[in-house]
């Protein structure tokens, strides 16, 4: 402590105090401070806005640098504080639901997939914002996405993240093969690249890349979880059977059981170390080989040099996969709602939304449609998939919209869990679909 | 002349005042009441309300940010009769506390008979000893995960890198990925954290135990396994029972760990009452369900505690 401290506690304890001067003083405080507590207000001396805004952590770190010195920049102008919270993706909905109990938390939220619906109440409606937004940017290239339960807008698009086949294209050719196009192409590939060390990497687990993927997967084969009308289970089909079958055959045959324990990093770090020979993931698995300039065992060659992204596979009904739609919504606690949407206005003018494209490398495909053909997907080779991948690429909840129920089936990962049980043998493709089906059920009678 | 009144006295008494009624209902000593008040409502409001709340929420359909109705005992009635993760739970947390609890009694024992014994570095082995106990629960774990990583352990290197494992062609094994094996880890884990606990704890008792009693037992010829099983652990038991239940208290409500390791995977075959509670309340919406599923614990530790407790009492009442 320093002598000067010393000296004014010592004078303070010295003091003459009387017990009523104390307890009027001590009363007088506690009841200012719980008046603050109380209203949530601080004194206006103390008074200053701050905007706060919570994302997930970027997979390329850059983004979230960018949209950092964005809301900086905005701050600086508007006379704000700004924050960025970042947390961990699986993370996310525990953080979400914390501040919806609370009612207290953040302004800006992301709001991925169906969350938009899902929370609905809670979010301000942004319809304006999306009208002005949408016709800056030529609209939107995906119109169900965001919306509340009570049809109006309750989150901004912001971009989508699309899930193409990264493959290794040396031991694809090592094996005289082609680049894989179909499903049974996969397998097929796949098995024989199993058997020179080199597995197929799928996620059959609690991630969120095995959520899209199956769901891909599911498509492809004509399978759907829900009927157009986004309420009517449809999941128990002879497709879905169909479907859990080759997941179960691709699992035997071209993959390893460590994909049963994955989390949405690991097939990234397979592909890197060059031991898995492809996987279906954004591009961040590729931007991480480049930036750790990985080599190929016994070799100095980088290991991305080899690596390229191919279109996700086609199946029996097509070529179909899921993307994690991401959007920006306002809860309608925030006492900030019109500096947070000034702000959504400000990052999503064209100059903004394209730095903050640039800054992810591309994996923040657009949504809107002046942004889809971006020119930075010209510049790589690797990226050639980018502007046609959005062809093929649905919400959760298709061929509906999505749903506070899907949101609710994509969180409880309930098709990863269908999916592995079958693919492991621990329930039949059909005793699988049917469990998962009575599982559905009662998640969408909730929202009946 | 003097008045009834006056001979009585009541009529003409002062009015009492407001510390001297409470005085008269309460005992003398009212001033305990108040010193006790702060504690009264930290447990009310930490513990009671909470309690309260998660009662309320387990008979209700709680979701997040939906609206709450009282639905009765649907919530039990769907974990009990329907959800077969949750008869899982029951199985892996059961399991898991009691292979936890009995080898960390087993070693703890045999660690602190060696350290008790050890005369060199003592002070620093002890120290190390402790290091798994002190350290965040949650950085360690951290550690653990990426030593038993599903693609890259560095157990499955050694194995297959270092000799003399090498040799024997072990692995690799799927730590996290193959159920079984994965609840093996973590409970492997959950000792590892709480082994140096019970090893100063038992080392504290074992010093306590009167060194003339091993003399005596000397004189008498008795064996070393006769005094172990005699003097030592007789002395021990008191000891022994308040580890047990504070560690089986722990190990039944642990969290991190698994949460950690595993997330309750692989296809939800490692969750315990807490993670599974998580999950389903806070992750997957479901607060109604998740707390039902959390008050299931409440039984068990309940009648643990008992059990435990009268073991205590019982073993305390020994003479020398």
């Amino acid at each position: 402590m320093s002598k000067k401290i010393k000296g004014r506690t010592a004078e303070i304890l010295k003091a003459p105090r009387s017990r009523r001067k104390f307890l009027t003083q001590s009363a007088a405080a506690t009841g200012g401070l719980a008046g603050i507590l109380a209203t949530g207000i601080a004194p206006a001396f103390a008074q200053q806005r701050e905007l706060k805004v919570l994302v997930n952590s970027h997979f390329v770190p850059s983004s979230d640098e960018e949209l950092l010195r964005q809301m900086k920049e905005f701050g600086k102008a508007e006379g704000v504080k700004v924050r960025l919270d970042r947390v961990a993706h699986l993370q996310l909905p525990a953080v979400l639901a914390g501040e919806i109990q609370g009612q207290k938390g953040h302004d800006v939220v992301v709001m991925r997939n169906a969350d938009a619906n899902l929370y609905s109440k809670h979010l301000v409606s942004l319809d304006g914002l999306y009208e002005k937004i949408g016709k800056a940017g030529g609209g939107w290239t995906n119109n169900d996405f965001g919306k509340g339960r009570d049809g109006k807008q309750k989150a901004i698009p912001w971009f989508f993240i699309s899930f193409p086949i990264a493959i290794r294209t040396d031991l694809v050719s090592e094996i005289g093969e082609n680049m894989p196009d179909t499903w049974d192409d996969v397998l097929r590939i796949g098995t024989k690249l199993k058997k020179k060390g080199h597995p197929v990497g799928i996620q059959l687990s609690h991630g969120a890349d095995s959520n899209w993927i199956l769901r891909g997967l599911l498509w492809s084969y004509g399978a759907k979880l829900v009927e157009k009308d986004s309420k009517t289970v449809a999941v128990n089909s002879k497709e879905t059977v169909e479907a859990f079958k080759y997941i179960k055959a691709l699992y035997n045959d071209a993959m390893e059981s460590e994909v049963l324990a994955w989390d949405d990093r690991n097939n990234n770090v397979c592909l890197a170390s060059g031991k898995c020979s492809m996987i279906l993931n954004p591009v961040s698995a590729y931007r991480s080989a480049v930036r750790d300039n990985a080599l190929i065992q016994g070799t100095q060659r980088p290991v991305h040099q080899v690596i390229n992204h191919i279109m996700p596979p086609k199946g029996p009904a097509g070529r179909h996969m899921a993307a994690s739609h991401q959007g920006v919504g306002i809860w309608k606690f925030s006492k900030n709602v019109e500096v947070g949407k000034k702000f959504l206005d400000y990052h999503f003018q064209a100059d903004n939304a394209d730095k903050h494209l640039h800054a992810s490398a591309g994996y923040n495909q657009p949504l809107l449609k002046t942004h889809a053909l971006h020119p930075l997907y010209a510049s790589n080779a690797k990226y050639y998939f980018a502007p046609f991948i959005g062809w093929y690429t649905h919400a959760i909840g298709w061929p509906g919209v999505p749903t506070a129920a899907s949101a609710t089936i994509y969180d409880q990962y309930l098709l990863p869990d269908a999916a592995a049980a079958a693919a492991t043998g621990k329930a039949t493709p059909e005793e699988a679909v049917k469990k998962l089906e009575k599982q559905m059920k009662r998640l969408y009678g909730r929202f009946k | 002349m003097v008045t009834a009144t006056e001979v009585g006295g009541a009529a003409t008494s002062p009015p009492l005042t407001f510390r001297s009624r409470l005085r008269r209902s309460v005992g003398p000593d009212t001033d305990g009441y108040f010193f006790v008040l702060p504690t009264v409502i930290i447990v009310f409001c930490l513990i009671i309300y909470p309690f309260g709340l998660a009662v309320w929420y387990s008979v209700s359909n709680a979701f997040i940010g939906e609206e709450t109705h009282f639905i009765g005992l649907e919530n039990f009635q769907y974990i009990i009769f329907e959800d077969d993760i949750f008869m899982l739970t029951v199985r892996n947390t059961l399991l898991f506390a009691a292979i936890s609890v009995v080898v960390k009694v087993v070693l703890g024992l045999l660690c602190a008979m060696l350290l008790l014994r050890i005369l060199k570095l003592r002070r620093f082995l002890r120290g190390a000893m402790l290091l798994p106990f002190v350290a965040p629960t949650a950085l360690t774990t951290l550690a653990w995960w990426l030593i038993l990583d599903p693609t890259y352990s560095h157990i499955n290197w050694l194995f297959e890198h270092a000799w003399p494992f090498s040799l024997f062609d072990m692995g690799p094994y799927n730590f996290l990925g193959e159920p079984t094996l994965a609840l093996s880890s973590v409970i492997f884990v959950n000792i590892w954290r709480g082994l140096p606990f019970f090893i100063i704890t038992i080392l504290a008792g074992l010093v306590s135990i009167p060194d003339h009693l091993y003399e005596a037992a000397d004189i008498d010829g008795a064996s070393t396994m006769d005094k172990f099983w005699k003097i030592t652990l007789p002395l021990l038991r008191p000891v022994l029972a308040v580890i047990i239940l504070f560690s089986t208290i722990f190990t039944l409500a642990d969290f991190n760990i698994v949460y950690v390791l595993t997330r309750g995977g692989p296809m939800n075959e490692t969750h315990l009452f807490a993670t599974y509670s998580f999950t389903a309340g806070v992750l997957n919406h479901e607060i109604g369900l998740g707390a039902a599923i959390a008050l299931f614990l409440f039984p068990i530790m309940v009648l643990t505690v008992i059990f435990l407790l009268r073991l205590v009492r019982r073993d305390s009442e020994y003479e020398l």
